[in-house]
């Protein structure tokens, strides 16, 4: 005991903060691999981009293509087959964990915690599971019953220069006890302070308990409780005249100077602890009945600057940078600005001390009366956009061998509460904020039109208090699942079906001044019922080769945060809101020799009614509008594959690749509301999207990787990889059907710049590996582990990019695309003692 | 239960928020106190004086700011004496009404050009401290009598940028009636405003104005607004369409004939639904969308094809209410053009809009069929309404199988 308390204090002196998402993660079972999620994988999203944008890919894979997809190719955010992240499907203990709302897995919930959470199961492509319907590109299947870990302790300590600066885990395992109790304890601290991008920092811990009883051999309950709290400072993407102007590709707008101190505007937490409580019981019969009741409860936010009768604060606002200027033909005035960017930090990044002394002069009285000699109204607050989280699902699994059959069913119910609100993070330097849309000032004389909430007019809002918007969505599910799997001696074939009920509503808890009929109370219910089937058939040619067909055909809801106009303002659906339909197909042919595996394939897979909401500021309009494409059609089509030899046992080369061709496949249309007004801006038109690429992934990838294996427990492995076809996320609102009938009628150079779709560089990098492990003692191994990514130093890889929502019919560069850069050399060290 | 103890300060040490240092407060620098009237008597024409002798300070009460829209980047104070002086500011914002602040005049430029007096590119972080807010500050009551003498900035009886309440006087006959400035455009308008028979002030209204689309009041009495001037002439800017106090009799009758038009939409502000046109879609998702394709300028157009179908179509563009209470002899124009008339395009009106017997009536108007050209409606008389407040709207019907395109624009309701 005294051994553990001065390791723990150790640890704790050691890190005196911790974290990010799930970044960098390696597995004890497979420590030779790393994750090369980079630096920018981290970053916060920003216009446009998803929030969980972490590949889910398998780490623990036999399949060398997806280990190459996993480990080294996203790196540039490469995906199995382009299909985007909400087509991964995560579960703990047989129970899906994908948001009923958004489709997407929350890693962030268990990161940090690779010790305990192992992948002893994962799939690439359509594959069959047998308690939940899995997701089309890969499915992770982690387990956390306590037995399931063999009595030991572990302790590991990692350095690196990525997304954090230091980690330590400590995890205690009991084994089985006499009393047939097993109980597992696992901790981590992460931390890093701007370690590759200023401005950035993570401070995160990892804490899982679990305890099971094995009440007889036919029936075990276990509990599992996990909670990864973190705190993460993100960074933003910029254009290219701002990293031209900085010198530098890790340029952050998200940060500045408070007397000295650097300080971020856009914090994220979280801390959301899982609870799970599984029972699992086998007939006499051999029906196996697993069912589990799962708890999730805890907040999210995120922090941002909010003004109000002030400058935008965003240093690199298009308005304060030379570009502006220059593009109205004023040199000197462009000129000036150039110096000032290329010397002044005051102008590059966020000028904490001048918003917070701005605030603190702003004596005010509401509607001008009342004498005030020291009340001041905040022009700038620091405010936190969160999320309540609260989720209960219960699920029961029934599963029975009959023969050559796997036949298997689940019943799954869910309730999921999320309530939206902002509150006041910081004034900086002022008594109140007040609670008011200066964006609604234009809509006329009446003073009620500006109110947040009518019901507290003019309402003074202090530190951490609620204001802006106050809303719940509520999403319940009911859904049956069944499946059959059959294992031949010459077929083996699946089916898994899944039927759904799935409602959503908004409940809003306070009446703003824009729509004071609509914002407060419940909207109606929308309800999706999707369907979905898949099936595979695999031919064993013989014991080494194999060949397999698979299909996937059905419906899905869309996003259902993504059904109303305005969730923040009001009640309105979007019209139609229509579920999405998939096809996919696949054809495998595998090898698996001991000195060769293999395995090519081919995929085609069609999403259509597909759904995008985005609120932005429309320069046309002059107006925030809401904005939806509805209608939009993908299509993904490619080659993959992966093969491994071995030549004279300790000579181990692997090569893998993709080629694909990931577009969207029809026009869509798209239409847009003023967000203050629920006037239809944009009357139902089409946007000329089809043919242009989807952003989800680069196109194509190639590796290829030479390891090492000595006789005395090192290795030494570098992997050489491509990445091509990679295209910036296009915006549809500036190809819509407006626009173009602008340009087609006035300069058709014009239009044919508009239409292009960036196509970013390629990329090639290299990576490297080595480990050692050593055994003393005959009981203590020690495993140590170092990973370089990037050994060229590129600092010139674009990782992601995207078109800016925001878009001037009369001057397309004013708003040019943005773009984030990968982390250039980064490497981790890591230690581990297992004993 | 040290492991107990340690999760807990896991737990602590994340919720943990970092406290930032605040910067220390900007102390403005005072010096000796100046007035308005001193720089009024030492300001040189058309020349901008920038302050270089050091510290100086000036105590103003803001009497107009910003927030109502009908100014940008400026707001008017008076100093302790009464007299007026404009703030041109570098950055929008930062200073309301009421507000008591002492400026510091060191490095600041005044301007004295074409009789306007003001100081420019007013940084408030840096030459401004707020004293106190929601002070109140009367307007001077004055007349259109004294609006002719001391035209002259230097002038101390001058009384260029003061709050004033002008007694007597109402609106010429063909502002009334009139938005003060075009909400939608966003661009200003100026009508003249004085004695029933006599001088006149324009009062000037930005289209940004929050009370922009306000109507000119038909009646007399007085109105209060910040003074403004260039060279000789005076203007009247408004802080609220509330401080336009004309509710009394008027002295001339209203002179509708010089009305320009009590509607017109021509869809050149590319939507649909601005000035609060409605479409309504009863039958299928065809509706009426704003295009110029083919045209000089944007129209309303319909079709009711949908892919390679034609669907069933029952759309409606429906007019905000048109108020013909002083209305003569008024008509409706507009014109049409279409591929064909498989579908039909009718033209309704409606006078008991929203009640629970709403009714429409058809009105006559003339088309060309097969034809892209425009054709004009002709006037369609609407006499029989003046005196109400009625809607119309244009009825889009279509079967399914076929169909065609209608366009449509310039809709004007106006004085024969």
């Amino acid at each position: 005991m005294k051994t553990h308390f001065l390791l723990y204090s150790l640890l704790f002196l050691l890190l005196p903060a911790a974290a990010q998402i799930d970044t960098n993660r390696i597995s004890t079972d497979s420590i030779q691999f790393n994750m090369q999620f980079s630096g920018t994988e981290a970053m916060v999203s920003a216009e446009g981009m998803e929030e969980q944008d972490i590949s889910p890919l398998l780490l623990a894979s036999r399949d060398v293509y997806a280990q190459f997809a996993g480990f080294q190719f996203s790196f540039l955010r490469y995906r199995a087959r382009g299909l985007s992240s909400n087509y991964n499907s995560v579960s703990i203990n047989g129970l899906c964990m994908n948001s009923i709302d958004s489709r997407l897995a929350g890693f962030a919930n268990w990161s940090g915690l690779s010790d305990v959470i192992r992948f002893p199961e994962s799939a690439i492509g359509i594959a069959f599971q047998r308690s939940y319907y899995s997701a089309s590109a890969s499915n992770l299947s982690f387990d956390t019953h306590a037995a399931l870990f063999k009595k030991g302790t572990r302790y590991s300590y990692t350095v690196g220069n990525r997304s954090f600066s230091q980690r330590a885990t400590a995890s205690f395992f009991s084994g089985l006890t006499k009393n047939n109790w097993a109980f597992v304890l696992a901790l981590s601290l992460r931390n890093g302070n701007g370690v590759y991008v200023p401005g950035t920092s993570l401070k995160a811990a990892g804490m899982y308990a679990s305890a099971e009883k094995i009440i007889s051999a036919r029936h075990s309950l276990s509990f599992t409780a996990l909670l990864s709290p973190q705190v993460q400072e993100r960074a933003s993407a910029s254009t290219a005249e701002v990293y031209a102007l900085t010198k530098t590709p890790y340029y952050n707008s998200n940060w500045g100077y408070q007397v000295g101190e650097v300080r971020s505007a856009a914090q994220s937490k979280q801390s959301q602890p899982l609870f799970f409580l599984t029972d699992i019981f086998t007939t006499r019969s051999n029906a196996r009945i697993q069912s589990t009741v799962f708890y999730k409860v805890g907040k999210q936010s995120y922090s941002g600057l909010n003004w109000s009768d002030a400058a935008n604060p965003d240093p690199d606002y298009y308005r304060y940078l030379p570009s502006n200027y220059y593009l109205q033909h004023n040199q000197a005035a462009g000129d000036a600005l150039t110096a000032d960017w290329q010397s002044n930090s005051s102008v590059t990044q966020i000028n904490w001390d001048a918003m917070i002394q701005q605030n603190q002069a702003n004596l005010f009285s509401v509607n001008s009366t009342g004498y005030n000699t020291s009340e001041t109204r905040s022009r700038y607050v620091l405010e936190d956009r969160c999320e309540n989280v609260q989720q209960i699902s219960l699920q029961s699994n029934y599963a029975k061998r009959i023969n050559r059959h796997f036949l298997y069913s689940s019943i799954r119910l869910d309730y999921l509460s999320t309530h939206y609100y902002k509150t006041i993070n910081d004034l900086l330097g002022g008594s109140f904020w007040l609670d008011i849309n200066q964006f609604a000032a234009q809509l006329g004389t009446d003073e009620r039109l500006q109110q947040n909430n009518i019901d507290a007019p003019n309402r003074k809002v202090r530190q951490g208090e609620r204001f802006g918007y106050d809303y719940f969505l509520l999403n319940k599910a009911a859904e049956f699942f069944w499946g059959d799997d059959y294992h031949g001696r010459k077929f083996d074939v699946f089916i898994n079906a899944v039927c759904k009920l799935q409602t959503t509503q908004r409940i809003g808890l306070i009446a703003n001044g824009r729509f004071p009929t609509s914002s407060k109370g419940s909207s109606a219910s929308i309800n999706f019922v999707p369907l979905k089937l898949k099936a595979g058939i695999d031919y064993k040619i013989n014991g080494r080769q194999t060949l397999s067909v698979r299909s996937e055909i059905g419906t899905q809801a869309p996003d259902t945060r993504q059904v109303f106009i305005s969730a923040t303002s009001r009640n309105d659906i979007i019209p139609n809101p229509a579920l999405e339909q998939i096809l996919m197909h696949e054809i495998n042919y595998q090898l698996h020799y001991s000195f060769l595996r293999a395995r090519i394939g081919a995929y085609a897979n069609w999403q259509r009614n597909l759904m995008q909401m985005r609120s932005y500021w429309h320069d046309t309009y002059n107006t925030t509008a809401n904005m939806v494409v509805q209608g939009l059609s993908q299509r993904q089509v490619g080659l993959e594959f992966g093969l491994e030899t071995t030549v004279f046992i300790s000579h181990v080369i692997q090569l893998a690749g993709g080629i694909g061709n990931y577009v969207y496949s029809r026009n869509a249309t798209i239409r847009a509301w003023n967000d203050n007004t629920a006037e239809e801006i944009q009357a139902p038109s089409i946007t000329y999207i089809k043919g242009l690429h989807t952003a989800a992934s680069p196109q194509s990838a190639l590796g290829l990787s030479y390891r090492y294996n000595a006789k005395r427990y090192w290795y030494a492995s570098c992997q050489l990889n491509y990445v091509a076809g990679r295209y910036v996320a296009i915006n549809p609102d500036k190809r819509s059907e407006q626009v173009v009938a602008r340009y087609s009628s006035q300069d058709t150079d014009l239009l044919t710049t508009l239409m292009q779709q960036e196509k970013l560089k390629n990329a090639f990098y290299i990576n490297a590996m080595a480990g050692k492990s050593y055994r003393f003692k005959k009981k203590y191994n020690v495993n140590l582990s170092l990973s370089i990514n990037n050994l060229l130093n590129s600092k010139k890889i674009i990782a992601s990019a995207y078109e800016q929502l925001r878009f001037d019919v009369n001057e397309q560069a004013r708003f040019p695309n943005k773009y984030l850069y990968a982390q250039g050399f980064n490497m981790m060290f890591q230690a581990a003692i297992n004993f | 239960m040290r492991k107990y103890f340690y999760c807990l300060s896991v737990v602590c040490l994340l919720a943990c928020k970092k406290n930032y240092q605040l910067p220390e407060e900007v102390v403005l620098a005072q010096g000796p106190a100046t007035s308005i009237s001193q720089l009024k008597i030492t300001c040189q024409k058309n020349t901008v004086h920038q302050f270089s002798t050091g510290d100086s300070s000036l105590v103003l009460t803001i009497v107009m700011d910003e927030s109502s829209g009908n100014t940008y980047k400026t707001v008017y104070a008076i100093d302790e004496q009464g007299q007026g002086m404009q703030l041109r500011l570098l950055n929008s914002g930062g200073l309301y009404t009421g507000d008591k602040i002492r400026m510091n005049l060191n490095r600041m430029y005044l301007a004295c050009i074409n009789n306007q007096l003001y100081f420019d590119s007013v940084d408030i972080s840096k030459s401004v401290l707020k004293l106190s807010s929601g002070n109140v500050v009367s307007p001077l009551s004055i007349t259109m009598a004294d609006l002719q003498q001391h035209t002259d900035v230097r002038d101390l009886e001058n009384l260029q940028n003061r709050l004033v309440r002008i007694s007597d006087v109402e609106f010429v006959s063909a502002a009334k009636g009139k938005q003060l400035a075009n909400a939608v455009t966003k661009t200003s308008a100026e009508y003249d405003i004085g004695l029933c028979a006599g001088s006149t002030i324009s009062v000037k209204t930005s289209g940004f104005a929050r009370f922009a689309s306000a109507k000119i009041p038909a009646g007399h009495g007085d109105i209060t607004g910040i003074l403004n001037q260039y060279n000789s002439a005076y203007t009247l800017l408004l802080r609220s369409e509330t401080e336009m106090n004309l509710n009394a009799a008027s002295c001339a009758p209203p002179d509708t004939a010089s009305l320009t038009f009590y509607l017109y939409k021509d869809f050149d502000d590319q939507s649909i639904s601005s000035s609060n046109w409605q479409t309504l879609s009863k039958q299928g998702s065809t509706t009426f969308s704003v295009s110029n394709f083919a045209q000089a300028s944007y129209y309303a157009r319909i079709y009711n094809k949908n892919g390679s179908s034609f669907e069933q179509a029952d759309a409606w563009l429906i007019s905000p209410a048109i108020d013909l209470q002083i209305a003569n002899q008024p008509v409706l124009n507009f014109k049409t053009a279409n591929s064909s008339t498989s579908a039909s395009l009718t033209c309704l009106l409606c006078s008991n809009y929203g009640d629970a017997d709403e009714t429409w009536s058809s009105l006559p108007f003339t088309i060309q069929k097969n034809s892209f050209t425009y054709c004009p409606s002709g006037d369609v008389d609407l006499s029989a309404y003046k005196g109400k407040t009625i809607r119309i709207a244009f009825r889009y019907q279509a079967p399914s199988g076929s169909g065609s395109i209608w366009n449509l624009d310039e809709i004007l309701v106006k004085e024969k």
